[in-house]
């Protein structure tokens, strides 16, 4: 049963580490706020179901939509005029971090402080795993997992489009040269990674609560998933984030829930320090 | 050092990357205050076999010796510190910092001070520090850049840049020079007042190795010439010896042809023209 | 950096010493406590100022030395009943050896990797000071730090050590203004530019980095002892994603490799959300918007070099620039 949820987690953790890949890849913007928007998609349906009475499929697609607007103006509104200004990395980097760390007070004060639930997309669905009832909504959330895995990775290798945005990643002025807008493909990528995070966010909730101080928890755990797996492999942030979410289950088990968060730290600069590429990724030079 | 003994020798230096071998089982001898040329076609091997020699990149096989110590594997500033100094293929001004402050960069290998006697001002390091500025205004001076000292390095016009590059490689004192492409987008003008500053740099008692395009440019000033092309060492000699060599026309132009008493090609042959095209 | 800018640094830096000392004069308990706020941020600004402003370092780690530092002091003198000062003193040794120690390893990085490798250890000892309430007492924290003493004299009365906070920032901000006009801040200078160049002129790009690094952990040691001293108390909260917004808000936008930067960052960073508790639960929302909004309009800070950065007209887009800039790029 332990193994189950540190899947489901874990599943979370690899479409928020995905999402790094993901824009990384195509932009080389490392940006802290995609966890955020895990947490934006489920308490925006909540607010739609709870506070404006929408249907509960209409709530959940508002919900993601909602986190897609958001990471689409996040990156018009900050990450184009830095890049505009030609701001060196770090800062683009930090102002992802503070945009991470601003969308939390944000959604506390104008969606809910408080942690909110679902109700689950099956109701009555539940799984029975050696003696223990899990909710079936887990297995949503792994299923999604797979499924933006192996689209993503269909769209970058297999389309047009995705290989030139994966060119496009390598440098801004080379994107140019293929006639692609980088502004405009990664603010493409962005809204995209917003939903696929809002959708995990949708999924998630129903299972556990969310709480507007954990998308920068997701943030974390997420960026230590893509890490994991080589940020430039998207594959490797999904095997990242569902070994990280079965070793914290495991962790929190078995040892102590208290340290968790440190020995993912301590895993992360690790895996920087010794393995910039990750488990699974090319070989490049750490930065 | 005396004229004429091995400076720097590479023996059989071989690279690749990812399959490519950028350079193949070459090796070259640099005699003390001699000047010697390197040339070939563009993706001969130069800027490759360049970082090997100023260990910006380590062979997969072969030996480098300098000032008779092994020193394959050692990096850049290592090199730098044993006397060998390099200038990059585009100019490269240390951006937010004036023209004085470049040269002063390159004398921080001259500071015995750290930063207790920074912190405490000693009179050591205030003398050092005195000393190594009126150095550093000097050098300035030899190369026409005392005027713009105090503007940023990046203000500079091209041409000045160019010098600045090189009085930064020679504030370093080194034994070897390494000059990666000087001449390119000089005028004629600019071309001899650069080989005169070769000339005077190696009076001062440095080895120069020049890398370049501009055949007639090298043949003026070198000694001797390494012939490069794909990776591998097609000649090397004097500079007469490589002048009259075919393989350097093969080099460049391809295997000869038969031809008319007064083939059309012969023209770009003449020693006197700038440039030659790569095949 | 040319003449006229660093003259005007120093007016600035002669402006601060005069309202520091005016404000001591004044007897105002709020702005002598607010001002005994700004010189400790000021200490782990200038600190980062050498890593960041000087020698280009993106280490989101001096948190992390803060902490050492404040709970440091918090712990030798709350549990090993140690002399306030040699706690203090302690507490800065410590966090100046951590970060050698722990800076070491990350030499091998740059770029993205050192800011995300600096940013996990910032968090990991965070949440281990949340976590291991047995040693740092959890997110409660450590109270009843004792204030500094001077023999008999108490300087728990706070006029009393704004005097040793004030100090410690002229030490700090001498440290900084020594090293950098001498070779070592060229060569941090160089290093922030090109490192394979510096390299290629002989200097030793690892040693140049870890120096500046260590400074920056020493300095921010002793900020994180001296709030320690000052709050009478040291907690998690302090030391989390807030602070580290805010040391880098102090250098970008005090100015990079500004002597005054800092000091003007500092101040920034606590007046001015002092003017703006009315607006209660959106305080935080509304700084961090600003931070963000500083670092999109005015990337080379407040006193920095305007030249440095794009022209303000890049922020819009292609098609309604009128005409290519001087560097003859249309656009970014």
């Amino acid at each position: 049963m332990t193994l189950a949820v540190g899947i489901a987690i874990g599943s979370v953790y690899a479409l928020v580490g995905m999402g790094y890949s993901l824009v990384y890849r195509t932009t080389g913007v490392v940006n802290f706020t995609v966890g955020s928007y895990v947490v934006l998609g489920g308490l925006g349906t909540w607010w739609l179901l709870d506070q404006a009475h929408f249907p509960y499929g209409l709530a959940v697609i508002g919900g993601i939509i909602l986190a897609g607007a958001i990471a689409g103006a996040f990156w018009t509104l900050i990450v184009i005029p830095l890049w505009r200004r030609r701001s060196p990395a770090y800062v683009v980097l930090l102002s992802t971090v503070i945009g991470g760390a601003i969308i939390a007070p944000l959604t506390e004060l104008l969606i809910t402080p408080q942690a909110e639930e679902l109700p689950p997309w099956v109701s009555g669905f539940t799984l029975h795993i050696s003696g223990s009832d899990i909710s079936g909504q887990y297995v949503f959330v792994i299923a999604a997992g797979l499924a933006v895995l192996a689209g993503v990775s269909l769209f970058l290798r297999q389309t047009m489009l995705g290989k030139q945005l994966r060119a496009c990643g390598a440098s801004r002025e080379t994107s140019r040269l293929l006639g692609i807008h980088p502004e405009l493909a990664g603010g493409i990528i962005m809204v995209i990674t917003g939903l696929i995070g809002g959708l995990a966010g949708a999924l998630i909730t129903p299972a556990q609560s969310s709480e507007a101080s954990m998308g920068l928890t997701f943030g974390i755990f997420g960026f230590a998933a893509a890490a994991l797996g080589g940020l430039d492999s998207v594959a490797g942030a999904f095997l990242g984030g569902i070994l990280l979410g079965t070793g914290q289950a495991f962790i929190d088990r078995y040892y102590t829930p208290n340290y968790d968060e440190v020995i993912v730290f301590a895993l992360l600069v690790a895996i920087l320090v010794l393995r910039p590429n990750g488990l699974f990724g090319r070989a490049e030079h750490a930065g | 050092m005396t004229t004429g003994s091995p400076l720097l020798t590479a023996e059989h230096v071989t690279k690749a990357f990812g399959g490519v071998m950028a350079v193949h089982d070459v090796s070259l001898t640099i005699d003390a205050m001699a000047i010697h040329g390197l040339i070939g076609p563009n993706g001969a091997g130069k800027s490759t076999l360049i970082s090997l020699l100023s260990g910006f990149a380590r062979p997969d096989s072969g030996e480098i010796c300098f000032d008779g110590r092994d020193v394959t594997q050692l990096g850049p500033a290592r090199l730098a510190r044993l006397g060998m100094a390099r200038t990059f293929q585009a100019a490269t001004p240390l951006a937010g910092m004036t023209v004085l402050e470049n040269i002063q960069v390159a004398l921080t290998i001259k500071y015995r001070s750290g930063l207790f006697s920074v912190l405490a001002r000693t009179p050591a390091m205030r003398r050092e520090a005195k000393a190594l500025a009126a150095q550093a205004r000097e050098l300035l001076a030899v190369f026409g850049l005392l005027a713009d000292a105090d503007r940023p390095a990046r203000d500079l016009p091209f041409g000045k840049l160019r010098y600045l590059e090189i009085a930064r490689a020679v504030a370093t004192e080194p034994k070897l020079l390494m000059l990666d492409e000087p001449a390119a987008g000089l005028n004629q003008v600019e071309v001899d007042q650069l080989a005169a500053l070769i000339s005077w740099v190696r009076a001062d008692g440095v080895a120069v190795l020049l890398v370049d395009h501009d055949v007639s440019f090298l043949f003026s000033i070198c000694d001797r010439i390494t012939v490069l092309n794909f990776g591998k060492v097609v000649v090397s000699g004097s500079a007469a010896e490589v002048r009259g060599s075919e393989l350097l026309r093969e080099a460049y132009l391809g295997p000869a042809i038969p031809q008319h008493p007064d083939p059309p090609v012969a023209e770009s042959r003449r020693p006197e023209s700038r440039h030659l095209e790569a095949q | 950096m040319s003449r006229a800018w660093r003259a005007r640094d120093g007016l600035v830096v002669a402006a601060a010493a005069v309202a520091v000392v005016m404000t001591e004069l004044s007897g105002s308990s709020y702005w002598i406590y607010s001002l005994c706020l700004v010189g400790i941020y000021a200490v782990v600004a200038i600190g980062f100022n050498i890593a960041l402003g000087l020698a280009g370092q993106v280490s989101f780690a001096q948190v992390a030395f803060m902490a050492v530092g404040g709970y440091a002091t918090a712990l030798l003198t709350t549990k090993a009943h140690a002399d306030p000062w040699l706690a203090l003193l302690a507490g800065t040794a410590l966090g100046a050896a951590l970060s050698f120690v722990l800076n070491l390893p990350f030499l091998r990085l740059s770029g993205h990797y050192l800011g995300m490798a600096t940013l996990a250890l910032a968090l990991g000892v965070q949440s281990f000071a949340e976590n291991a309430s047995s040693i740092t007492g959890g997110a409660l924290g450590v109270f009843g730090v004792p204030s500094l003493t001077l023999g008999s004299f108490s300087l728990a009365v706070h006029s009393r050590f704004y005097v040793v906070v004030w100090t410690a920032c002229a030490l700090c901000l001498t440290v900084y203004y020594l090293t950098a006009k001498s070779h070592l801040g060229r060569a941090w200078r160089a290093i922030a530019a090109r490192p394979d160049v510096s390299a290629s002129l002989g200097i030793n790009v690892s040693r140049a980095r870890i120096l500046a690094l260590v400074l920056a952990g020493t300095m921010a040691a002793l900020s994180g002892g001296l709030w320690a001293l000052l709050l009478n108390y040291v907690a998690p909260d302090y030391f989390g994603l807030a602070m580290i917004g805010n040391i880098f808000f102090m250098v970008i936008a005090g100015g990079m490799g500004s002597l005054a930067g800092p000091l003007v960052g500092a101040a920034f960073v606590v007046l001015v959300p002092q003017e703006m508790s009315s607006l209660g639960q959106w305080q935080g929302v509304v700084l961090l918007a600003m931070l963000l909004g500083v670092l999109v309009l005015w990337p080379t800070g407040l006193l920095g070099d305007p030249r440095a950065a794009g022209s303000i007209t890049a922020l819009l887009p292609a098609r309604l620039r009128a005409m290519p800039t001087r560097t003859g790029k249309a656009g970014s």
